[in-house]
């Protein structure tokens, strides 16, 4: 074989090496199970005995929530009678935890109410705050309550006017005011969009019932949270995107990231339309894993973004409107509401790339390889002719 | 009126309050109460007439309450009803207990008030509509009168 040719074939192994390791890596490709991480199938007792704990924790939540509601309903009655701004709290805790804990939880929830611009509120508002690390189940042979169980009792036929939410507190590392009143802030939840908004109307109730009000998680409309919230889980600025993270989430949710306002739009209006075949659910159990079951990415502010964009008044058109929920949430918008949503979304996250695009770095790689063939193929010409 | 007719409508409103009593209280109930005042004052003005019983909750918009008094036939009985300041239309109507409608008030604003005097003596159905509410829930109360006799 000719020497020039062994040079040939050499460099276009080496430059199909380089293509190798540039596109054959197992980037965006789910890791393989190994026998490390591969989990045993249950078998049907145990599904069955989860699913009765989790009826369990569900019947015990709503009876502590109603009781909570009753042990409230003095404080509820005399700020009504007295016209009193704020929340009635009820404290929870050990007796490790000090005395003055409850005067600083009061000051910083009244301190949230008035940043979110509650005041006296039509739908009165009660807020739990639990300390207690592991929460008393009564017997030792009953399931454990998971720590951090955040609930709400949402107003209903027996209390229309009524909202109860229990936030866990057990966390909280004593003297981060800020923190706390962020906590209290986001465990407000839906209950603080009833005490400045009211009980939505029925198409919006509806919507969100179906959801588990998962776009109005948190009053986003008040002051900038002490740490700006980012879904930085899911991207690193310098190694990409999770992609494990990215496709844990409904494909809506995927297109959405990628900047296709259709998907957006049927990301936010999943649920909305569906009827529900019973009276509505009043208990809303929020301990929940928002990163397995978000509908959209950081969909959790979706609602107080919304309120804080459009303002009062046309976010109360929309939340009691009668109209179905696209056309309504467009109109607050003024904008479609798929369109709008994208926008939202680079608040975020840069788009995510999706489909055939060649990323920039293999682009580069490339040329300079396609350059490099060029080159060369143009030496070996110039030497034949001189020969 | 007739003692009986008082207190079967007192007893028939008592029974029917307790539901609603926690939610006493707020300015939103006092506004209603007022305005159910007003309402009642220029209706019965200067006839001496008397509050019955009144009746005071919450509705949301589309929703309705309804409650069954028994009324003495031949008595006149004034039925009123007010709803507070994000409330914008609230309907009224009085029907037997077949749905028959007897008198129906379709306000356009907070305020609805029928008449009645029943040939019969019997249960009649009072039913407040909460036509629209700016801000759910809306307060809306209900009082009946019976002005004297003349």
């Amino acid at each position: 074989m000719a020497r020039e040719l062994r040079w040939w074939l050499a460099g276009a192994f080496v430059a199909c090496a380089i293509v190798a390791v540039g596109y054959l890596s197992p980037r965006g490709a789910a890791p393989a199970a190994t026998a490390r991480n591969r989990q045993p199938q249950p078998t049907a007792a145990r599904l069955r005995a989860r699913g009765l704990a989790e009826q369990w924790r569900a019947a015990d939540l709503a009876v502590r929530l109603a009781v909570y509601r009753r042990r409230l309903e003095p404080e509820l009655a005399r700020r009504r009678a007295t016209d009193q701004p704020g929340p009635a709290l009820l404290v929870e805790a050990p007796d490790s935890v000090p005395v003055h804990t409850r005067a600083l939880v009061a000051a910083a929830l009244d301190t949230v109410w008035r940043e979110l611009g509650l005041g006296v509120s039509k739908v009165a508002v009660g807020v739990v705050v639990d300390f207690w690390r592991f929460p008393r189940t009564g017997t030792d042979s009953s399931p454990k309550v998971p720590s951090g169980s955040v609930g709400y009792l949402l107003p209903d036929s027996t209390d229309r006017a009524t909202c109860i939410a229990l936030i866990p507190a057990w966390y909280w590392t004593r003297g981060l005011t800020r923190q706390l009143e962020d906590w209290l802030g986001g465990g407000l939840g839906p209950c603080a969009f009833f005490a400045r908004w009211g009980v939505p109307g029925t198409p919006v109730r509806l919507w969100m019932a179906r959801r588990h009000y998962d776009l109005a998680s948190v009053p986003s409309w008040g002051r900038e949270w002490s740490h700006q919230p980012e879904a930085s889980w899911m991207m690193d600025r310098n190694t990409g995107w999770f992609w494990v993270a990215v496709y844990g989430h409904p494909i809506a949710a995927i297109g959405c990231l990628a900047g296709r306002a259709q998907s957006c739009r049927t990301a936010v209006l999943a649920g909305a339309g569906d009827a529900f075949g019973d009276s509505l659910p009043r208990l809303l159990d929020a301990t929940v894993r928002w990163w397995r079951d978000e509908r959209l990415v950081q969909g959790w502010r979706y609602l107080g973004d919304v309120a804080r964009e459009v303002g009062y008044d046309r976010f109360l058109r929309f939340w009691n409107s009668t109209e179905p929920v696209d056309t309504a949430l467009a109109t607050a918008l003024k904008m479609p509401v798929g369109k709008w949503t994208e926008r939202w979304e680079r608040r975020f996250l840069p788009r995510l790339p999706l489909g055939a695009a060649a990323p920039f770095s293999a682009a580069v790689l490339g040329i300079l390889l396609g350059g490099a063939a060029v080159a060369l193929v143009a030496r070996g010409a110039m030497r034949r002719q001189v020969g | 009126m007739k003692p009986r007719a008082v207190v079967g409508v007192v007893l028939a409103f008592t029974a029917l309050a307790a539901s609603v009593a926690r939610a006493q209280g707020d300015r939103w109930e006092r506004e209603v109460r007022t305005q159910l005042g007003r309402a009642a004052g220029s209706l019965d003005r200067g006839l001496g007439g008397s509050s019955v019983a009144t009746r005071i909750g919450m509705l949301n918009t589309a929703e309705s309450d309804s409650v069954v008094l028994p009324l003495q036939a031949q008595t006149a009985y004034i039925f009123v009803a007010a709803c507070d300041e994000d409330c914008s239309s609230l309907s009224l109507a009085l029907s037997d207990l077949k749905s028959h409608d007897l008198a129906v008030d379709r306000a356009t604003d907070h305020a609805a008030a029928v008449r009645l005097t029943p040939v019969a003596t019997a249960s009649y159905r009072v039913r407040v509509v909460m036509e629209a509410c700016l801000k759910n829930p809306c307060r809306y109360g209900l009082a009946v009168l019976t002005p004297p006799a003349p």
